[in-house]
C-alpha cells in the first residue's frame, strides 16, 4: 500500500513539473513566450542579471510565424510590435531574426522544449533573455497566412 | 432749544479739557535696577567663600589672577571654548537643515520621473527596438506601462542612492558636533579644576 501512495505522489509531482517546463511546439506556427531571466553585458565586461521588464523586454511575447511578428498581448496593453525579417526551421529549431532601431535580435526556439533563447544586440551592449513558449491557437485574422 | 443745546456742548468741552489737564503730567517710569554683577566664578557655575576674611574686592582680583593662571596652565579659556562650541553647533544645524533640504530636492526630483517616461512611451511600439533602451526619449517610444515602471524603479534607485549619502554625511556632521561637544566639556572640567587649586591656595572654600 505504502509503495503505491509513494508512486502515486511521484506522479502527481512530475506531470506539472513537466508541462510547465516543456512545451512541445512541432507542428506550431503561433506562440507564447514568456520572459523569465534577462542578463545585460556591456563592452566593459560588465553584465547585470535583471527581471526582463527593467529592460523592457515583455513579460509575454507573441509570436506569429505566418505574419513574421512578435508582438506584445493584448492585455499587457503595450501595443509593440516587431517584424521578423529572417525566419527559419530546421532540425527542431526555430530561428528568428531582425533589425530594429538600431537593435539586431536573434530567438532560438527549440520545438521539443519550447524554451527560447533571444539575443538583442546594439552597440556596447548585449541583452540575452531566457524564457519559455507555449502554443496558441492559429490566427484567423487578416494577419494569418 | 438751540441754547439748551450750546450749553450741553460747552460742559462737555470743559470736562474733556480738564480731564486732558489731570492725565498730562503723566509720572516717569521708575528707573531699571540694575542686575547684580556676577562675579568671574559665578559665571562658571563655580562657588567661592571666602575662608580669610577677604573682602569682595579682594575676591574679584584673586579670582581673575586665578583664571589667567589656569587659562595658561590648562590651554583652554572657558569663554572661547563656548563660543566655539554655540559655532560647532550652529555649523552641525545648518547642516543638518541642508541635508534635509536635499532631502526634499531628492523626493521633489522623483516625482513625475514615472509619468514622464509613461506620457513618453504612449506613442508608438517596437518590441525590440526598446530593448534596453536607458533613454526613454530616444527614437521610438515604448508602451506606457513599461515606460512608467523602468522610469520609477531608475529613478527609485538613484533617490536611495541620493538619500543614503545626504543620511551619511548628516549624521557624521552630527558626530562630529558630539565629539566636539565633550571634548569641550572636559576641557572646561579641566579648566575648573585648576580655577578651584588656585584659590584654594588663595585660602577660599570652592565647591563646583
Amino acid at each position: 500500500m505504502p509503495k503505491r501512495y509513494l508512486m502515486a505522489f511521484a506522479v502527481l509531482l512530475a506531470v506539472p513539473g513537466a508541462s510547465v517546463w516543456a512545451d512541445d511546439l512541432t507542428g506550431s506556427t503561433r506562440f507564447l513566450c514568456a520572459a523569465v531571466q534577462a542578463t545585460e553585458c556591456r563592452e566593459g565586461g560588465e553584465c547585470a542579471i535583471d527581471v526582463p521588464w527593467d529592460l523592457n523586454v515583455p513579460e509575454f511575447i507573441e509570436i506569429d510565424l505566418n505574419a513574421r511578428r512578435l508582438s506584445t498581448t493584448k492585455a499587457s496593453g503595450q501595443n509593440r510590435e516587431t517584424t521578423i525579417e529572417h525566419l527559419s526551421r530546421r532540425d527542431g529549431t526555430i530561428v528568428l531574426q531582425g533589425f530594429e532601431m538600431e537593435r539586431a535580435f536573434s530567438f532560438v526556439i527549440t520545438e521539443q522544449t519550447g524554451r527560447v533563447a533571444v539575443a538583442v544586440a546594439t552597440e556596447g551592449r548585449v541583452v540575452a533573455v531566457f524564457g519559455a513558449c507555449t502554443t496558441l491557437p492559429s490566427a484567423a485574422g487578416p494577419g494569418a497566412k | 432749544m438751540t441754547v439748551k443745546i450750546l450749553a450741553v456742548l460747552g460742559s462737555v468741552v470743559v470736562g474733556a479739557a480738564a480731564a486732558l489737564a489731570q492725565t498730562q503730567p503723566a509720572a516717569p517710569p521708575p528707573p531699571a535696577q540694575p542686575a547684580p554683577q556676577k562675579t568671574l566664578a559665578a559665571t562658571l557655575n563655580v562657588y567661592v567663600f571666602p575662608t580669610a576674611g577677604q573682602d569682595a574686592a579682594k575676591q574679584s582680583t584673586d579670582e581673575a589672577t586665578c583664571y589667567n593662571w589656569a587659562v595658561q596652565n590648562t590651554g583652554s579659556d572657558p569663554f572661547q571654548l563656548q563660543k566655539q562650541a554655540q559655532q560647532a553647533q550652529q555649523q552641525a544645524q545648518q547642516a543638518q537643515q541642508q541635508a534635509q533640504q536635499q532631502q526634499e530636492q531628492i523626493a521633489k526630483s522623483g516625482e513625475g520621473a514615472g509619468v514622464k517616461g509613461a506620457v513618453a512611451g504612449a506613442a508608438a511600439g517596437a518590441l525590440i527596438g526598446e530593448i534596453a533602451s536607458d533613454d526613454a526619449g530616444k527614437g521610438a517610444a515604448y508602451g506606457a506601462a513599461a515606460g512608467a515602471v523602468v522610469a520609477r524603479r531608475r529613478t527609485k534607485q538613484a533617490q536611495a542612492e541620493a538619500s543614503q549619502q545626504v543620511e551619511q554625511q548628516s549624521q557624521q556632521a552630527q558626530q562630529q558636533s558630539q565629539q566636539a561637544q565633550q571634548a569641550t566639556a572636559q576641557q572646561i572640567e579641566n579648566f575648573k579644576k585648576a580655577f578651584s587649586v588656585c584659590l584654594e591656595a588663595q585660602k577660599y572654600m570652592v565647591k563646583y
